[in-house]
This record gives structure tokens, C-alpha cells and sequence, in this order.
């Protein structure tokens, strides 16, 4: 009886543990159910997140080349100091050791780290020394960030041209800001597994999303050029102590333009903070032309066989009615051949040829040779100028805007127009950007020589050469624009500046001078403008040797030399035979 | 089927007094391959960890090798800035002129040979 009491006893002892197993079994299986097949999705991403690691590739900005492959703009990886405030422990004696080393009052950077948020950058793009410095403080709760960070070696040169990028490498102004589709790429990202200790693992292999590299820019720009017209720009403004100037240099035959430079210089390595002089003057902003306009009324008068460059003119002894008002010359002239009404730019003068020309013909041939158009250059920014329409004009208006006043045209425009009298009659369309190509060299877009269309006749453009040419022999208005062993054909300008109430005119002037050189077989188109030059103002004395001293110095560094430079020699043909030297010519430009 | 031993053994009556069981054929072949397997299964583990290791340190090295390829660019883009920067023509010019007392020639100086 007892036994089977015992065996009862025994049978339920068994029966509740097998329950209570049942039990702990169903548990177990509705949580397996719950991980495996509920959260199995959620569980898994989990799992990747902890385990898998994205890292951002990002792009690179590519690199804008000189026409001879110098890095004018290139993107560097630096530091970017950011702060997890909530991991920081001694915050007041970490805003101490990093205001010292970042440059930051110690209050400011306090108030960041103090923030309440989980991420807050403390400085962006630091130095490399900086980034060392703060590395070996080894604070809690600062961590870095590589970020690229364009950096403009030359520093001035070419400044407004290149223009700069943002904090975020966006490109804000200039070439950076008119081909940033182009430059900038676009970024990429590794998958990589992460161990334990957080260190990079590849065991399933890499994913990989390649980042783009940004296309790199070939620019027209020869740097020695840009630098040559910077110098001899700046010399010039502080020789006059002007309020500013403008320089653009071009090759007449393509279009290329060579530099383009603007005093005071901008260094795009400081970014936007140095007020306005970032701005490109040559294409965005205008000014009156004055005397350097006169070309345009003959060479027009020239082409419709208005006017010979013989035909005479009576300027009137300096002082000449029209339209109610009174037209003065500089100096009084009584009768001058057309070339000398350029040779010594009288105002009278060149007012008769427009009269004879008329409104009609000489407002389509100014907007021929360009005006109150934009030019096209890859420039963000550019304006078109203005040249009041022919119905609008009343007498008076055609006789100053035969000699520049009245109109407002861009420095860059005046050098194209000057180059299609150089060229031979063709508007050539100007061009900054050579090529748009990958870093391996792969050519992506490549720019040439593009004509607009031809607004003079080969003979006219001649006849037209040969007049500019007076303008810098014995006499001429520009006689310091020579330069010694070239003949230099171009024109001077001194146009006052309209007042700031926009009655009349001020006593503050514009002065410049545009010409090309060699005057036979031009090369060099260089306009320089020089805005309110104190003292003596005119064209011929301020801007002038500023032409002068650019022309030499560009045609030396590009190889083109005088006539007189060559000298035939007669050597030893066992030396050329112990050099390999091959018969020929020697170097010409 | 009854398997003689030897020929012997039958001839002594010696198998009437001992009971003679039947050989299953495969019992030993079946531990041996159970065994072979079994030690492949381990050589076969051995193997895929040994694989996994070798992954995991090609990886490690694969790792290193970015971060001094990444490293490596980096210095290089430096260098060729600082290049740059030393390339700079008011930098040259200062050197020619003032260091080395270099003159630009006049247009008269300069002479180019034709033959």
C-alpha cells in the first residue's frame, strides 16, 4: 500500500516537472518565434548596423590647370574638428587647451561644447598642425572628420577669375562656381565589416560605390601671363593711386584669352570674407569707353565707304555745335585726315564721321563688333553693357558716342572688338575654358576657336591697323605704349565718370589704353583700364606704359621676337652634324 | 555462410566446441568510415577555420593598405600643392632678382640664330 502511495507520489512529481518543462518549452518556442520570425527583419538590421560599417568616399574636386598644366585650384583631405558634448567630461578645461591651439576665444568655444545636442562641429577644415596639437591632447569627446578643402596655391593670381568654393565645397564664384556640375563629382561609399575592437574586416568581401572624381579644368590662362598682367596692373594703379584697374590679355587670332586681371587682387584662399573684390570687374562691371570707342566709328565709316583714310576733316579749332550743344577737343585741331582724327583723337573728328555714317548704320555696326551683347565667357556674372538704341539717340547722342560717351561696355568686350580689327574683321568668340577632362586624361569637352561672325572687311581691318599704328608713333596720343622693337598699333581713352547723382559728369576719370602688338601680324590684344588715377589722367600717361611694359614682357616669355632679333648665321656644318642638329629655322614665336 | 578458419580446426573437431558466429561483412568497415569521416569532418572544420583566420587577416591587411593608400594620397596632394606654391612667379622672380641678381634681357640682348 505504501509502495504504491510512493509510486503515486513519484508518477506526479514527474507529471508536474514534465508540465512545468512543457511549460518552459512553449516559452522558449514563442520566443524563438517572436526573434526568428516576428523581429527576424528588425533583428537582421540590427545586426548589419552593428556589425557593418559605411564609409563615405567622398569626391574630390578636380583640378584647374593653366593652358600648361600648373594646378591653379586643387582639393585637399583635412581635419574637421567635431564635439559628442554629452562624452565630454572637464569642459572648461578642454575649451582651454583647444582656444589656444584653434584661435578661439575660449568662451565661444565653451558655448559649443556646452550644447546640449549630441554632435556639434567645434571647427571646420583645420590645419594639419592643428589637428596634430589636438590629437595629442587626447580629450574625450572630440573626434575628426576628413573634409576636402580647396586650396589656391599662386594665392592672388588669377583670383577673381578662379573665383572660390564654400564650406561645403560648393563653388560660389568664378570658374568654380560656373563649372561646379562639373568639378565637384560626386561621392561614394565602402561597406566594410567592423570587429569587436571597431577595425575594418573584409570577410564577405568589399562593396564598393566608387566616388567620382570631379573633371579637371585646362584653362586658356598662362599663369607667367596672369602674373606679368597683375604686376604691371597693380604698379600702374598705385603709380596713378587709381581707386582700381582691369587688364585683359587675348590672342586676337583664337579668342583665347591669355589673363584677365583686376587690381586690387582677391585671394580666394580666404574665401568670400574680403568684401567685394572677389567680383570679375572685367565682365561685370562697365564703364565709358571715351577715345578707345573712336576705332569702331572709323572702321565702320571704312567699311561702308563712307570715309578714306586720307579724306580731311575740319575739327573746328577745338569747339563744335551739335545738336545745341558743344563737342571740345583736348587740344584744338583744324583740318585732320581721318588717321589723324585717331592720331590725335579729336572728339570733333570722329563726330563728323558718325554724322556722315549716320545712326542707323553705326549702332548695327557697334552691336557688330559686340556691344550690348554678352560675349558668351564661361563667367558667371557677365553683363551685356548698354548702348542706347539708334531711335533713341538725338544728335547730340551720335556725336558722343562717337567718342565714347553715352555707352557702357565691359573690358572684356573692348578686347574682342579690338581683336576683330587685329584679326582682320572677325569677332572671335572669347574662351577661357581649353578642356574639361578626366583625371586620367580622358578628354570630356574640349573648346577652340569659335568666329561670330566677321563685322569688317580684311581691307578695312588693314586700313584700321595702320591708323591705330599713328597712334603710338611721334605725336600720337599713345606714344608710350611703344615697346621697343614691335610696332604697336591701339588707342588711347580718358572718359570722365559719370557723377553719383547721375546729373552730369564728375571730375573723376576712366583711363585707358587698347591695343594689340605686332602691329603687322598681331599676337597680343591687352586692354588696361584704369579707374580714377589721381593727377595727370590721361590714357596715353597712365594706362599706356602699363601696355607697354605688359606687351614686352609677354612677347619675350612667349617667344615672339622683332624682326630685327633674327640673324642669319652661317655655322660649321661639322658642328651641326656633332649637336644632330637638323637645318631650319631657329625658335620664332 | 559459414567462414572455415582453417582447415585444421575442422579436422580436430575443434569448431564443435566453440560457438562459431556469423561475420557480418561491413561492422568494421562501417567504424572505419564512420572514423575517416569523422576526421575529415574535423580536418574539414580545421580547414574552414583556418580559411576564416586567413580571410580575417587578409582583411586586416587589406584594411591597413587603404588607410596607407588613403595616407599616402594624401601626402602626395600636399606635396604637390607645396610644389605649386613654390612655383609661384612672384616667388621666382623675387629668387632671380634679388638672391641671384638676374636682370630681364632687353628685346636689343636678345638674338635669335637662324641658319
Amino acid at each position: 500500500m505504501v509502495k504504491l502511495k510512493i509510486r503515486y507520489e513519484i508518477i506526479k512529481n514527474i507529471r508536474m516537472v514534465g508540465v512545468l518543462f512543457f511549460i518552459l518549452l512553449a516559452i522558449i518556442g514563442a520566443r524563438a518565434y517572436t526573434l526568428q520570425i516576428v523581429q527576424s527583419e528588425w533583428l537582421s538590421q540590427k545586426l548589419m548596423d552593428q556589425v557593418t560599417k559605411k564609409e563615405l568616399l567622398s569626391s574630390r574636386r578636380g583640378v584647374i590647370y593653366d593652358c600648361n598644366r600648373v594646378e591653379l585650384a586643387v582639393s585637399l583631405d583635412v581635419d574637421s574638428l567635431y564635439a559628442r558634448p554629452r562624452l565630454m567630461q572637464d569642459k572648461k578645461d578642454a575649451a582651454q587647451k583647444l582656444c589656444s591651439i584653434l584661435g578661439i576665444p575660449r568662451d565661444k568655444i565653451l558655448g559649443i561644447i556646452q550644447n546640449r545636442q549630441s554632435f556639434v562641429w567645434v571647427k571646420r577644415k583645420i590645419t594639419p598642425e592643428q589637428s596634430e596639437k589636438i590629437k595629442d591632447l587626447k580629450i574625450s569627446g572630440l573626434g575628426f572628420i576628413k573634409e576636402a578643402q580647396r586650396f589656391y596655391p599662386h594665392k592672388e593670381l588669377a583670383g577673381q577669375l578662379l573665383g572660390f568654393v564654400g564650406v561645403d565645397s560648393q563653388g560660389l564664384e568664378g570658374i568654380e562656381r560656373e563649372f561646379d556640375k562639373q568639378i565637384k563629382g560626386a561621392s561614394g561609399y565602402l561597406l566594410v565589416n567592423r570587429d569587436a575592437l571597431g577595425r575594418d574586416l573584409f570577410p564577405e568581401g568589399i562593396k564598393k560605390v566608387d566616388s567620382l572624381r570631379g573633371y579637371n579644368l585646362v584653362l586658356t590662362i598662362d599663369k607667367n601671363v596672369q602674373y606679368i598682367v597683375e604686376k604691371e596692373l597693380q604698379a600702374a594703379v598705385t603709380a596713378a593711386r587709381a581707386r582700381s584697374g582691369l587688364a585683359v590679355a587675348m590672342d586676337p587670332r583664337t579668342g583665347e584669352i591669355l589673363a584677365s586681371a583686376v587690381a586690387p587682387a582677391f585671394n580666394p584662399n580666404q574665401g568670400n570674407s574680403s568684401g567685394s573684390i572677389w567680383k570679375n570687374r572685367a565682365i561685370t562691371d562697365v564703364f565709358e569707353p571715351g577715345s578707345t570707342f573712336k576705332p569702331f566709328v572709323v572702321g565702320s565709316a571704312l567699311e561702308e565707304g563712307v570715309v578714306k583714310p586720307a579724306d580731311i576733316y575740319d575739327c573746328e579749332n577745338g569747339s563744335y555745335p551739335i545738336g545745341g550743344k558743344i563737342i571740345h577737343d583736348a587740344h584744338p585741331h583744324g583740318l585732320l585726315s581721318v588717321t589723324e582724327v585717331i592720331k590725335f583723337s579729336s572728339n570733333i573728328g570722329a563726330s563728323k564721321i558718325a554724322q556722315h555714317l549716320g545712326r542707323e548704320r553705326f549702332y548695327n555696326y557697334i552691336r557688330k563688333f559686340g556691344f550690348s551683347q554678352e560675349t558668351g565667357i564661361e563667367l558667371p556674372g557677365e553683363v551685356s553693357g548698354y548702348i542706347p538704341h539708334a531711335s533713341q539717340w538725338r544728335e547730340i547722342n551720335l556725336g558722343t558716342i562717337s567718342f565714347g560717351q553715352g555707352v557702357s561696355v565691359t573690358a572684356l568686350q573692348m578686347a574682342a572688338a579690338y581683336s576683330a580689327i587685329a584679326n582682320g574683321g572677325l569677332l572671335m568668340r572669347p574662351y577661357l575654358v581649353k578642356k574639361i577632362q578626366e583625371d586620367c586624361g580622358t578628354v570630356i569637352q574640349e573648346a577652340g576657336p569659335a568666329i561670330i561672325r566677321r563685322v569688317i572687311s580684311e581691307q578695312s581691318a588693314r586700313m584700321l591697323r595702320e591708323m591705330l599704328k599713328t597712334v603710338t608713333e611721334d605725336g600720337g596720343t599713345g606714344q608710350r605704349a611703344r615697346v621697343e622693337g614691335y610696332e604697336v598699333a591701339g588707342k588711347t581713352g580718358t572718359a570722365q565718370k559719370i557723377a553719383a547723382n547721375g546729373k552730369g559728369y564728375s571730375d573723376k576719370c576712366i583711363s585707358s589704353f587698347v591695343g594689340f602688338i605686332p602691329a603687322q601680324d598681331p599676337k597680343l590684344t591687352i586692354v588696361v583700364v584704369i579707374d580714377e588715377p589721381q593727377g595727370v589722367t590721361y590714357g596715353g600717361v597712365v594706362a599706356a606704359p602699363a601696355f607697354s611694359k605688359m606687351a614686352q614682357q609677354i612677347l619675350c616669355y612667349q617667344r615672339i621676337y622683332p624682326e630685327a632679333s633674327f640673324q642669319r648665321i652661317n655655322p660649321d656644318p661639322g658642328w651641326r652634324e656633332t649637336k644632330g642638329v637638323s637645318p631650319g629655322k631657329g625658335t620664332q614665336g | 555462410m559459414i567462414e572455415v578458419i582453417t582447415e585444421r580446426f575442422i579436422h580436430t573437431n575443434i569448431l564443435a566446441r566453440q560457438s562459431v558466429k556469423e561475420k557480418t561483412p561491413d561492422s568494421r568497415a562501417y567504424v572505419v568510415l564512420a572514423a575517416c569521416l569523422s576526421i575529415a569532418l574535423v580536418l574539414c572544420f580545421f580547414l574552414f577555420l583556418w580559411i576564416r583566420i586567413d580571410i580575417l587577416q587578409t582583411g586586416y591587411q587589406i584594411s591597413g593598405a587603404r588607410a596607407q593608400q588613403e595616407r599616402l594620397t594624401q601626402e602626395n596632394d600636399a606635396l604637390r600643392v607645396e610644389r605649386s606654391s613654390l612655383m609661384t612667379s612672384s616667388r621666382i622672380e623675387n629668387i632671380a632678382r634679388n638672391e641671384l641678381g638676374m636682370v630681364a634681357p632687353k628685346t636689343k640682348q636678345v638674338i635669335v640664330l637662324e641658319w
